[in-house]
């Protein structure tokens, strides 16, 4: 028996749905494409790298299309494009580093483990580093979820997901985070 | 909070009443959020750092795809793939452009090999290989022996990138891997970054990254597993797949001893290929596992205790997934 297919990328959203101007036709819609998906590109780099690294992925992708690299055979692969090459960036970038660290400079554990929570800043790299300890689709579809803003729908049609598999990813995600921001003293 | 996720309005949609567990979240994280612009690159290396500001790319990105539209003529909402002609495969020091057909041997030393600029393969010592087809659409390679590495870009398509080898072919999903053959001919690969897929006469065997997976001339692939699989596990799972071809109350027993051995999500991977066995007794059993490790999908329910149909294979891969990538 054949494996069923992955999910592919879902169908481009359109200027309208995806919020953006079509006023200007064609020009304005390619111009669009970065804002349309540039948040796309830095949650998923933010779910693998952390902060520190997201806004260079986000880089490198869009340079990379520009570089007419991407083999793309229909507009409709576009967000699963750009979803899958940024999260291939961060993994390459995570390669790069010493093997450990996930989410900022130093070994996630250590992260977690010695930082004592000092004003925002502080907590909020370290509840981002605990959402970079969940499974990946959860930790992805958390990110874009409530750091990138889109709400569920708009992160299915990006990354090709089920709309049922996005639900069931955000409810499950926030289920296995629940006990760690516990831990860590989130009343 | 409710274990169903239907009751996670505000998380899915922001328009519903608000979750002031998921507010306050949003709140403390939302400055991570992507700022337009702010993405001009600030320490990529010297000779790939772009002069131009970031809408300024983004204008070259218009630019480029504005120009392969007026070259083609194609309509406004096409991206045109390069043509065919323009994929090569290249052995490098001393370069040497490989057609189809061609055999490549490696002696004391590794060799890299590019293709086009959607693949990169290393080639250990002592490896041969053959180029079978080389196009825009699928490039196919045979490993005879030896060993090779393989990057294949996220701009390439799902299955462009083949190897075959005596035993199997191994199929590119988007990643980075190692295939091994040995002088049998029998090959292991492991997943360093995507997945890829091994295919026998319509049996593929999903391996993702951090996983591993053996295939023999003589029974095609076997059970994939994780590389950080306990040892327990991995016995067993070695044991059953040795045990291909025999009699199948051996096979069962050694299935149900793997099963055993199962227990966790992570573990799942092979349970769930299980789940595809010819002998309905060793699916059933693998199901009811899976059914043990995690809450069964709605859609897997109704063949609990027996051999799964292919509704419940696939409700159980879309549960399982998360936790293998």
């Amino acid at each position: 028996m054949a494996l069923e297919p992955l999910p592919r990328a879902a169908p481009l959203p359109t200027a309208r749905s995806a919020g953006g101007e079509s006023a200007g036709g064609e020009g304005a819609d390619l111009e669009a494409l970065y804002r349309r998906f540039a948040a796309l590109a830095h949650g998923i780099a933010l779910a693998h790298l952390g902060p520190d690294e997201a806004d260079d992925v986000v880089q490198e992708v869009f340079l990379r299309l520009s570089e007419g690299r991407a083999r793309l055979r229909d507009p409709q692969a576009l967000p699963g494009w750009i979803a899958s090459t940024a999260r291939h960036a961060a993994l390459d970038r995570l390669r790069a580093r010493a093997r450990g660290p996930r989410i900022g400079g130093a070994p996630l554990e250590e992260r977690v483990a010695s930082e004592p929570a000092r004003g925002d800043d502080d907590l909020r790299r370290r509840v981002l580093a605990l959402i970079g300890t969940l499974p990946e689709a959860y930790r992805e579809a958390l990110v874009l979820r409530l750091v990138e803003g889109l709400d569920g729908p708009s992160i299915a049609a990006l990354t090709g997901h089920t709309p049922g598999s996005v639900r069931v990813h955000l409810h499950r995600g926030l289920e296995l985070l629940r006990p760690l921001l516990t831990k860590e003293g989130w009343a | 909070m409710s274990s169903d996720p239907r009751d996670d309005d505000y998380l899915w949609d922001p328009r519903a009443p608000v979750d002031p567990e998921v507010e306050r979240l949003e709140r403390l994280l939302a400055p991570l959020a992507h700022v337009p612009g702010r993405s001009v690159p600030s320490n990529l290396p010297a000779g790939r750092r772009p002069a131009l500001r970031a809408w300024a790319w983004v204008g070259a990105v218009a630019a480029t795809v504005l120009a392969v539209l007026w070259v083609t003529g194609r309509a406004p909402d096409t991206v045109v793939p390069p043509p065919a002609s323009g994929l090569e495969l290249v052995a490098l020091d001393p370069p040497q452009q490989l057609a189809e057909s061609a055999w490549l041997e490696t002696g004391a030393e590794e060799r890299e090999l590019r293709l086009g600029t959607v693949g990169q393969v290393t080639l250990g010592a002592g490896s041969r290989l053959e180029v079978r087809r080389l196009s825009a659409e699928e490039t196919r390679l045979y490993l005879e022996r030896g060993r090779l590495e393989a990057l294949v870009s996220a701009d390439a398509q799902p299955r462009f990138f083949q190897v075959d080898t005596p035993a199997t072919r191994c199929v590119d999903l988007g990643c980075r891997y190692t295939l091994v053959v040995d002088e049998r001919g029998d090959a292991l690969v492991e997943v360093e970054t995507g997945r890829v897929a091994f295919e026998n006469d319509g049996r593929a065997v999903l391996v993702p990254r951090g996983a591993s997976c053996r295939a023999t001339r003589a029974a095609g692939a076997g059970t994939p597993r994780f590389l950080d699989a306990a040892a327990p596990l991995v016995e067993a799972l070695d044991g059953f797949d040795a045990a291909a071809g025999t009699p199948s109350e051996r096979r069962r027993a050694l299935a149900a001893e793997a099963l055993r051995a199962a227990l966790s999500l992570r573990d799942a991977l092979p349970v769930w290929h299980l789940l595809q066995d010819p002998d309905v007794e060793i699916a059933a059993l693998a199901h009811l596992r899976l059914a043990e490790l995690t809450e069964a999908p709605a859609a897997a329910r109704a063949t609990l205790g027996s051999a799964p149909d292919a509704t419940a294979r696939a409700a159980w891969r879309e549960t399982l997934e998360p936790s293998w990538w």
